[in-house]
C-alpha cells in the first residue's frame, strides 16, 4: 500500500506543476470511497489536464467548468452517460470524476502533453540589450527536444529519464557556481584586506584610488610595477647606507689606478708619439712641441754624461770627507776633552782656594756661614749684611771666572765654525751642520748616527733633488 | 579548488595515507626520461602546485606539507600508524588535532557506528571538518575513504556523510568505498554493505566502489605478488584514484602538444567528476578501471601506444573486465540494424559468437597521461551505444588529459565509468543479507543499539532499487 500511495504522490507532483497546490493522495484515497469533499478539486484537475492551455472560461465559476469538461471529454469519446448527469454545482461524483480522469489517462499520452508544457530551465544566454531587471525570455521548444539528437519514437519514460539527468547535471552545475561564488566572496574579502595590510589604517574600505585600479586592472598592473620599482629603489638606499664605506675605499683604488694609468700612458705616448710621427704628419704646434721635446731629450742626454761624471766625483770625494770627517771628528772631541780637563782642574783649584779661605774666615768669626737666597726687595740689617758681601764677592769672582770660560768656549765654537766652513766651501753641494745645530735641520740629527754621516745624507738628498728637477724642466 | 578528506575507520585512514604518499611522490619526483618539450620544468612546477593546492596546506613556514584531512576511528591504532607512516615520508604530515579517536571500536556492527558513536562524536568531528574547510581558498567538496564491512567506516561514515550533507548542502561529496571479500572474515559485512549503500545513496553525490576481490587478483596476475597484505592492495586502490584525481586538461582531439602544455587545468575537479560521471541522481556507483598496472619491476621492459591500451580498456568496459588479463573479446556492442546482436557470420552448427550482453554505461570519464597523449584516437569511446538509450550524446563520456605520465608509466589511461559493473556484486551481496535476515541471523546485535526492523527492509528495497535502474540500462 505504501508503494501505491508513492506512485499516487507522483501523479499528483505532476499535477500539481500545472494546477499548483490542488491535488494529493488523499483526494485520490477519498474518491475512491465516493466522498463529496473532493469533488470540486478532481473537476479543477481534469479541467487541467483537459484544456490547459487551450480554452480557459471567461468566468470560471463552477457552472462554466463543468460543461466546459463535459464538452471536451465528449470530444475525446467519453460516452458514460454518468459522468454527464454530474451536478453543475460539483456537489458530488468524485468516484465519476476519477473513473474519467483514469480513462483519459490511458486513452491519451498526458504525461508527454504535461511535459511538453513545462518551462523549460536550460536557456541559452540573454540578448545584451536587457538589463539584469528584465526577465530573460525563455524559449518555447523544450529542452528535451532541443537537447535529444536521436530519432525515432519517443518513449516517455526515455524521456522522464532525459529530463531528471539534465536536472540533475544543471542542478550540480548550479552547485559548482555556488562554491565559484563561494570563491568569488573569498576573494572579495581578500581584496578588502589589502588596503588594511597595506595603508596601515583601521579601516578596510577601499580608497578610490583602489576602486579605480580594481576598475581599471592594466593601470593596477602599471601601479603594481611602480611599486615593485620602489621596493627595489628602497633596498638599494638601504644596501647603499649600509656599504658605503666600502665603496669609497673602492673609489680609492680607481684614484690609484686612475694615477698608474696615467703614469703608464705617459710613458707609452712617449714611445707611440714616436711611432706615430713616422706614420703621421703632426700639426704645426705638435712638431714644434716635439722639436722642443726632442731638444729637451738631447740636452738630458748630454748632462747625463756630466752627471755620471758628477757622480763619480762625488763618490770620491765622499770617501775623502768622511776621512777628514772622521780626523775632525776625533781632533774635536781629543780638544773638548782637553778643554774640559782644564775646565775641571780650574774648577777644582777655584774650589780648593775658596775653600781654603772659608775655613780660615771661620776659624777666625766663629761665624756660620750658611747660602741663602736673598729677598732684594727686603735687605737684611746687621749681621747679616756681613755674612752677604762676602758670598757676594764669592758668586762674583765664580761669574768671573765663568764668563772667561764661556768666552773661550765660543773662541773655540769660532774655530770649528770656521774649520767646517773651508770643509763645506771644498764643495759646493756640501751641507755641514754644526753640534749645537740639533733638532734644527735634519731630522735624522736625532738618531743615533755620527754628524758627518746625516751631513752626507743632506747631501745625498739634495743631489736628488736637483736630478729630478733637471728631469722634469727636460721633460 | 581543494578537497577536503575525511579517513574513516582503519581501511579508510590506511588507504588515505597511501594516496597522500602516491600524490605528493608522483608530483614531486618524475624520472627525467619523461622530460620533453611538452613536459618541461615549468608544466611540472604547475603540476606540482595544483597537487598542493587541492590536497594539502603548508605551515606557518611554508617548508612542510600537511594533508587537508581529518582522521576519525574508533580505535587509536590505525591512526597513530598512519600517522607515524606519514611522518616517515618526510615530505608530508597530517595537521595536528584533526585526528579524532575512541578508546573502544565499533565491533563490526553498522548500528553501533550508525546510532552511538556517529551521533556522539559529530560535534567534534565537525569542528575539525570547520577548520579543515575554513583553510581552503578555494573549497570544492569533500572525499570521504572507509570499508563497507567493518563497523566504523560503514556505520560512523553513513552518520557521518549524511551529517556532512546536511551541514554543507551546496558541497560536492565523494565517497569511496572498499566492498568486502565474497568470503570475508566478518560474518555481517553482507548487513553492513547494504545499510552503509543505501545510506550513502541518499546523501552522497557519487560512490566509487572497489572491490577487495579484484584488487586481490590484479596484485597476484598483474603485480606477481606471492604474499599480498593490505598496504598492495592500499597500493593498487590509491594509484587507480590517483591517476583520476591528479591535475589533468580537457582533451581536444586532433591538438598538437603545444596545445596542453599552455591549456587551462580542470580547476573543479570533484564537482566536474560528479557532473560528468553522475548526473542522473540515481546512478550513483562508479568502478575504476585502468590499464596497464605492473609491478615497478615490469615497468622498465614494457612499451605500449595508445591504440592498443584503448582498444584494451573499451573491451575491459563492454566486457565487465576489472583487468587486462583474461578480458572476455567475445562480448561486442551490437550494431544497429542488429540490435540483438546476432551473430552473422555464425556457421550452421556452432554457437553464436557475439554475446547480446554487454556492460551499458551512464556516463565514462576516460583519463589519460602520458607521452605523445594528443595522438590517442578516442572515437571508440565517443560510440552512443556504449550507453543507456536516453543519455543525450554529449553527456556520456568526457576525456581528460594531461601530457605528464603518471606514477612512472609512460602511458596509462583510466576509467571511471557509472555503468552496471557493481549490479553483480550488489545482487550477491543483497542476496547473502536476505538470506540472512529471513532467519533473523545477528539482527539482535543490531536491535540493541535502537535499530528496527524495517530499517533493514528499507535499505534492502532502497538496494533493490539501485540493483533494478541498473539492470535495466
Amino acid at each position: 500500500m505504501a508503494q501505491i500511495r508513492e506512485i499516487i504522490g507522483a501523479i499528483c507532483t505532476i499535477f500539481n506543476g500545472h494546477c499548483p497546490g490542488e491535488i494529493s493522495p488523499e483526494s485520490f484515497r477519498q474518491a475512491k470511497f465516493d466522498m463529496n469533499d473532493t469533488t470540486p478539486t478532481l473537476w479543477r484537475t481534469l479541467h487541467t489536464v483537459l484544456c490547459f492551455n487551450t480554452f480557459r472560461p471567461i468566468d470560471s465559476s463552477k457552472h462554466n467548468l463543468v460543461n466546459l469538461c463535459k464538452h471536451a471529454m465528449f470530444q475525446k469519446g467519453y460516452k458514460v452517460t454518468d459522468f454527464y448527469n454530474l451536478p453543475e454545482d460539483m456537489s458530488r461524483g468524485s468516484r465519476e470524476l476519477m473513473l474519467a480522469l483514469g480513462w483519459l489517462m490511458a486513452k491519451e499520452d498526458i504525461i508527454s502533453d504535461l511535459i511538453s508544457r513545462l518551462e523549460p530551465l536550460i536557456f541559452e544566454d540573454p540578448p545584451i540589450h536587457l538589463y539584469s531587471n528584465d526577465k530573460i525570455p525563455l524559449p518555447k521548444t523544450l529542452d528535451h527536444d532541443r537537447g535529444c539528437e536521436r530519432k525515432g519514437p519517443k518513449n516517455p519514460a526515455h524521456v522522464a529519464e532525459l529530463l531528471k539527468l539534465k536536472y540533475h547535471k544543471l542542478s550540480l552545475a548550479l552547485r559548482s557556481l555556488l562554491a565559484s561564488r563561494r570563491e568569488y566572496t573569498r576573494a572579495i574579502c581578500k581584496l578588502h584586506s589589502v588596503p588594511k595590510g597595506a595603508k596601515f589604517s583601521s579601516s578596510s574600505h577601499f580608497s578610490s584610488q583602489d576602486i579605480y585600479f580594481l576598475c581599471h586592472p592594466q593601470e593596477l598592473l602599471k601601479y603594481e610595477e611602480r611599486v615593485e620599482w620602489f621596493c627595489n629603489y628602497a633596498k638599494a638606499l638601504l644596501i647603499w647606507v649600509a656599504n658605503e664605506a666600502t665603496f669609497w675605499k673602492w673609489m680609492t683604488s680607481v684614484l690609484n689606478a686612475k694615477i698608474h694609468d696615467a703614469k703608464q700612458t705617459d710613458r707609452k705616448a712617449d714611445t707611440s708619439n714616436c711611432q706615430e710621427d713616422q706614420l703621421l704628419k703632426p700639426n704645426r704646434i705638435l712638431q714644434k712641441t716635439k722639436e722642443h721635446q726632442v731638444e729637451l731629450s738631447q740636452l738630458l742626454h748630454l748632462q747625463e754624461t756630466t752627471y755620471r761624471t758628477i757622480s763619480k766625483h762625488w763618490k770620491k770625494a765622499k770617501v775623502v770627507l768622511l776621512q777628514s770627517c772622521v780626523q775632525n771628528n776625533d781632533d774635536l772631541s781629543k780638544h773638548l776633552m782637553l778643554l774640559d780637563n782644564e775646565l775641571q782642574l780650574q774648577m777644582t783649584e777655584l774650589q780648593e782656594g775658596s775653600i781654603n779661605k772659608c775655613s780660615k774666615c771661620w776659624t777666625q768669626q766663629t761665624v756660620p756661614l750658611c747660602l741663602r737666597k736673598v729677598n732684594q726687595d727686603q735687605p737684611r740689617a746687621g749681621k747679616a749684611s756681613k755674612e752677604v758681601s762676602v758670598v757676594s764677592q764669592e758668586i762674583a769672582r765664580l761669574t768671573k771666572v765663568k764668563e772667561s770660560l764661556v768666552y773661550k768656549m765660543k773662541t773655540l765654537q769660532e774655530k770649528h765654525k770656521a774649520k767646517l766652513y773651508q770643509v763645506s766651501h771644498s764643495h759646493p753641494n756640501l751641507i755641514c751642520i754644526s753640534s749645537n745645530m740639533r733638532g734644527n735641520g735634519l731630522s735624522m740629527a736625532d738618531n743615533n748616527l755620527p754628524r758627518h754621516l746625516i751631513c752626507l745624507c743632506g747631501i745625498v738628498v739634495k743631489m736628488e733633488d736637483q736630478v729630478r728637477f733637471l728631469a722634469r724642466s727636460c721633460i | 579548488m581543494s578537497v577536503v578528506s575525511l579517513q574513516l575507520g582503519q581501511c579508510g585512514n590506511q588507504i588515505g595515507g597511501e594516496l597522500f604518499n602516491l600524490l605528493i611522490e608522483d608530483a614531486t619526483k618524475l624520472n627525467p626520461q619523461f622530460f620533453s618539450k611538452s613536459v618541461d620544468s615549468k608544466v611540472n612546477h604547475e603540476y606540482d602546485c595544483e597537487v598542493v593546492e587541492r590536497f594539502f596546506t603548508r605551515d606557518k613556514t611554508g617548508n612542510s606539507l600537511n594533508a587537508r584531512a581529518v582522521m576519525i576511528d574508533m580505535e587509536s591504532k590505525a591512526i597513530s600508524q598512519t600517522l607515524s607512516q606519514a611522518k616517515k615520508s618526510g615530505k608530508w604530515c597530517y595537521p595536528e588535532g584533526q585526528q579524532f579517536c575512541q578508546k573502544r571500536g565499533s565491533g563490526n556492527n553498522w548500528a553501533h557506528g550508525f546510532l552511538e558513536h556517529g551521533p556522539k562524536s559529530w560535534e567534534r568531528v565537525l569542528d575539525m571538518v570547520q577548520k579543515e574547510v575554513e583553510k581552503c581558498d578555494r573549497f570544492c567538496g569533500f572525499l570521504i575513504f572507509m570499508s563497507l564491512a567493518g563497523g566504523t567506516g560503514s556505520g560512523v561514515g553513513a552518520y557521518i556523510t549524511g551529517s556532512l550533507r546536511d551541514e554543507f548542502p551546496h558541497s560536492f561529496i565523494l565517497n569511496q568505498v572498499v566492498w568486502p571479500y565474497g568470503t570475508g572474515e566478518v560474518i555481517v559485512q553482507n548487513y553492513n554493505a547494504i545499510l552503509t549503500l543505501s545510506h550513502l545513496y541518499r546523501c552522497s553525490d557519487g560512490i566509487v566502489i572497489l572491490e577487495n576481490d579484484k584488487l586481490q587478483n590484479i596484485c597476484s596476475r598483474l603485480m606477481n605478488l606471492k604474499h599480498i597484505s593490505f598496504k598492495d592492495i592500499n597500493e593498487v586502490i590509491s594509484h587507480k584514484l590517483a591517476s583520476v584525481l591528479q591535475p589533468v586538461k580537457l582533451f581536444s582531439q586532433g591538438r598538437d602538444a603545444g596545445f596542453y602544455k599552455h591549456a587551462t587545468s580542470v580547476r573543479n575537479l570533484l564537482g566536474d567528476l560528479i557532473e560528468q560521471v553522475c548526473p542522473h541522481p540515481e546512478y550513483k556507483l562508479m568502478t575504476l578501471k585502468n590499464i596497464p598496472q605492473m609491478s615497478e619491476k615490469s615497468l622498465a621492459y614494457s612499451t605500449y601506444t595508445w591504440t592498443g591500451l584503448l582498444k584494451h580498456l573499451r573491451q575491459m568496459l563492454i566486457a565487465d573486465a576489472s583487468m587486462e588479463e583474461g578480458i572476455d573479446w567475445e562480448v561486442k556492442i551490437p550494431v544497429p540494424s542488429n540490435p540483438d546482436g546476432e551473430d552473422y557470420h555464425q556457421r550452421p552448427g556452432e554457437l553464436p559468437r557475439l554475446k547480446t550482453r554487454f556492460n551499458k554505461s551512464i556516463a565514462n570519464l576516460l583519463v589519460l597521461r602520458g607521452v605523445d597523449v594528443h595522438k590517442s584516437d578516442l572515437a571508440s569511446f565517443t560510440d552512443p551505444r556504449l550507453n543507456a538509450s536516453w543519455v543525450p550524446s554529449g553527456c556520456a563520456t568526457t576525456i581528460w588529459c594531461h601530457p605528464r605520465p603518471f606514477n612512472n608509466y609512460e602511458k596509462s589511461a583510466t576509467l571511471l565509468s557509472n555503468s552496471q559493473t557493481p549490479v553483480a556484486p550488489l545482487n550477491f551481496v543483497v542476496q547473502k543479507a536476505w538470506n540472512m535476515f529471513t532467519s533473523r541471523a545477528y539482527v539482535h546485535q543490531y536491535l540493541k543499539y535502537g535499530m528496527a526492523e524495517d530499517h533493514f527492509v528499507d535499505s534492502f528495497a532502497a538496494t533493490e532499487q539501485i540493483i533494478k535502474s541498473y539492470s535495466s540500462l
